[in-house]
């Protein structure tokens, strides 16, 4: 073998080892999938899987009191009001961007208490202290605000042709794109077709069932195409210390298949229903700062599979869980919490 | 090897018509696989520097993590502020990052001489940690400014049993009930070492004292159903 063959074998080998060296280093520096934390099981039928506590490094990145919660497309969009911006992550958690800025302009936000995505990745925005409901592209340019809204709380895009929305007084519907509105259902108070905060709204079959958690009279409904009660579960309470009431207080709520999920920020738990009759299924979770415990769950999105995110208010992130319906059956001491009334 | 020294046309077979040599008498792939090497070199080791540099700052993936970096964010606002200190300790305790926890706690006694959560964020450190006379330190140190502090007994008790002082345990226990009689979890304290001595009838008086004030005080419950003891 020649001298240069020779040379050049020993510098492919030292070159071989270099790489060898680098990719290892990289690998080694990299934080990888371990950073996330491993799954905890806290409460029979729940799966802690990982939290979402900033969109970036450094403290003003930290997730504050988040609010709204939206997941479409492998996208998982939460409102922060102290920040009044919409931040979006991917389903893992990785920050991907930040719509909307504090102000009273137009595009500006103060609350954004809901939040809905459309399939063009327009974004939705309910803010009740500004009265309006305001509408992003998926660029997060403002394409349009729908003003004087009375305390706007949720709202749910359907099909992108209506757009279904919760106010402190009533359920409204909205065409889209065009934002007229085509009914408006219930007005404040305590009565069968009245809403006193309806913090919750989910929307199944284009509009042919709608369930509402209507937040202050502590029960949740299901209303057909007309906004006609279907069943209640649950009633308003005599007062504050009602120790009949069947929840501290229903908040945000998601539906995957025939369960309905339904947050309730003051007993710190998300109750399952039945969607088709309202049977209660039971109650999950605990309050708590640890992970798999929750601090005031104000809103909760189905992301498939058994998994949902929540956000805590209390706690101030946005929790992955995973929830099995039937393990919480299982476990639940009670499973008729709430009997569905006519 | 005439062809080596003298050089031939490239893309030429060698004398076993096995490979392709250069005008430098090198295989072709081996010069291939030099620069494809050098190429993907370049390219790791870019990605090497940019993760070494580009994000310093990681983003948090737990509630510890989350609270370090706000409370390091207050400290770094407002650098003479005790609470910033002593909240930063308290989060990298949670966190077992003792040594930097001990040195917060060290600026906010030094802030505050006589606070004595600086003391006591000290004790714990050094006690997670199983430096046991550094926590006996701690603790005296609280006990220095506050003889009768009943908390500071209790904590020193507890390292003293660590250490295997079960005497001095004792001792120090019998001065925080004292100082605290209406604490539950002194006086299951006591009652353990007690029981630890063979003294069943004064641990059995201790953890029914325990439930005292607070009846459903699941410690002092389990230990008097051990001792095959009723509650009262």
């Amino acid at each position: 073998m020649g001298r240069k063959r020779i040379v050049y074998l020993l510098v492919l080998v030292l070159l071989v080892a270099l790489l060898g060296g680098l990719i290892y280093a990289y690998v080694s520096l990299s934080p990888g999938e371990e950073a996330a934390a491993d799954p905890v099981d806290i409460s029979p039928g729940l799966t802690h899987v990982r939290s979402i506590y900033a969109y970036g490094s450094g403290a003003d990145k930290l997730i504050k009191q988040p609010l709204g919660l939206a997941f479409r497309d492998g996208r998982l969009y939460v409102g922060q009001p102290s920040a009044g911006t919409i931040l979006i992550f991917d389903a893992e958690g990785a920050p991907l961007g930040v719509i909307g800025k504090k102000g009273r302009g137009p595009g500006e936000l103060n609350s954004p208490a809901g939040i809905d995505v459309d399939s063009a990745g327009n974004v939705y925005v309910a803010d009740p202290e500004h009265a309006k409901v305001v509408v992003y592209d998926a660029d997060g340019k403002l394409v349009k605000e729908l003003v004087q809204v009375k305390y706007p709380l949720i709202p749910r895009v359907v099909d992108d042709q209506k757009l279904y929305l919760t106010t402190f007084e009533s359920v409204k519907v909205y065409s889209l794109p065009a934002l007229e509105e085509l009914s408006s259902w219930g007005k404040r108070g305590r009565g069968d077709s009245e809403y006193d905060f309806p913090n919750g709204i989910v929307v199944v079959d284009g509009g042919a069932a709608v369930y509402v958690s209507d937040g202050n009279n502590m029960r949740l409904k299901k209303l057909n195409k007309d906004g006609e009660k279907v069943w209640t579960v649950g009633a308003p309470p005599s007062g504050m210390n009602d120790q009949d009431r069947l929840f501290g207080l229903p908040a945000g709520m998601a539906i995957a298949g025939d369960v309905l999920y339904v947050a309730d920020p003051l007993n710190g738990t998300i109750h399952l229903f039945r969607a088709s009759d309202g049977t209660a299924i039971g109650e999950v979770g605990e309050p708590g700062i640890d992970e798999g415990r929750f601090g005031y769950p104000s809103q909760i999105v189905y992301m498939g599979g058994k998994r949902f995110a929540v956000t805590e208010w209390g706690n101030d992130r946005v929790q992955i869980v995973d929830i099995d319906p039937g393990a919480v059956a299982n476990a639940t001491a009670q499973p008729q919490m709430g009997t569905p009334g006519g | 090897m005439e062809q080596e020294e003298s050089g031939g046309p490239a893309a030429e077979p060698d004398r076993d018509g096995h490979a392709e040599v250069d005008t430098q008498g090198v295989p072709r792939w081996m010069a291939v696989a030099v620069i494809v090497l050098i190429v993907a070199i370049v390219g790791v080791g870019g990605l090497l520097v940019f993760s070494v540099f580009a994000e310093t700052d990681p983003v948090p993936m737990s509630a510890v993590e989350r609270d370090i970096i706000l409370y390091q964010d207050k400290v770094a606002k407002n650098p003479q502020d005790p609470q910033a200190h002593g909240s930063l300790a308290q989060a990298f305790l949670a966190a077992k990052r003792y040594p930097e926890a001990l040195a917060e706690a060290d600026r906010l006694i030094k802030l505050e001489p006589k606070n004595l959560g600086g003391f006591y964020l000290r004790g714990l450190a050094f006690r997670l940690t199983g430096d046991y006379d550094g926590a006996l330190k701690a603790y005296d140190a609280v006990l220095a400014l506050v003889p009768t502090e009943a908390e500071a007994l209790y904590q020193k008790s507890l390292v003293m049993k660590a250490k295997g002082d079960v005497d001095g345990a004792r001792t120090l226990l019998e001065a925080a009930v004292a100082a605290s009689p209406m604490a539950s979890d002194f006086r299951v304290a006591l009652g353990a070492i007690f029981e630890s001595m063979g003294q069943k009838d004064k641990a059995v008086e201790q953890y029914r004292a325990a439930l005292k004030y607070v009846p459903d005080y699941a410690p002092a419950l389990e230990a008097l159903s051990r001792l095959g003891a009723t509650s009262g």
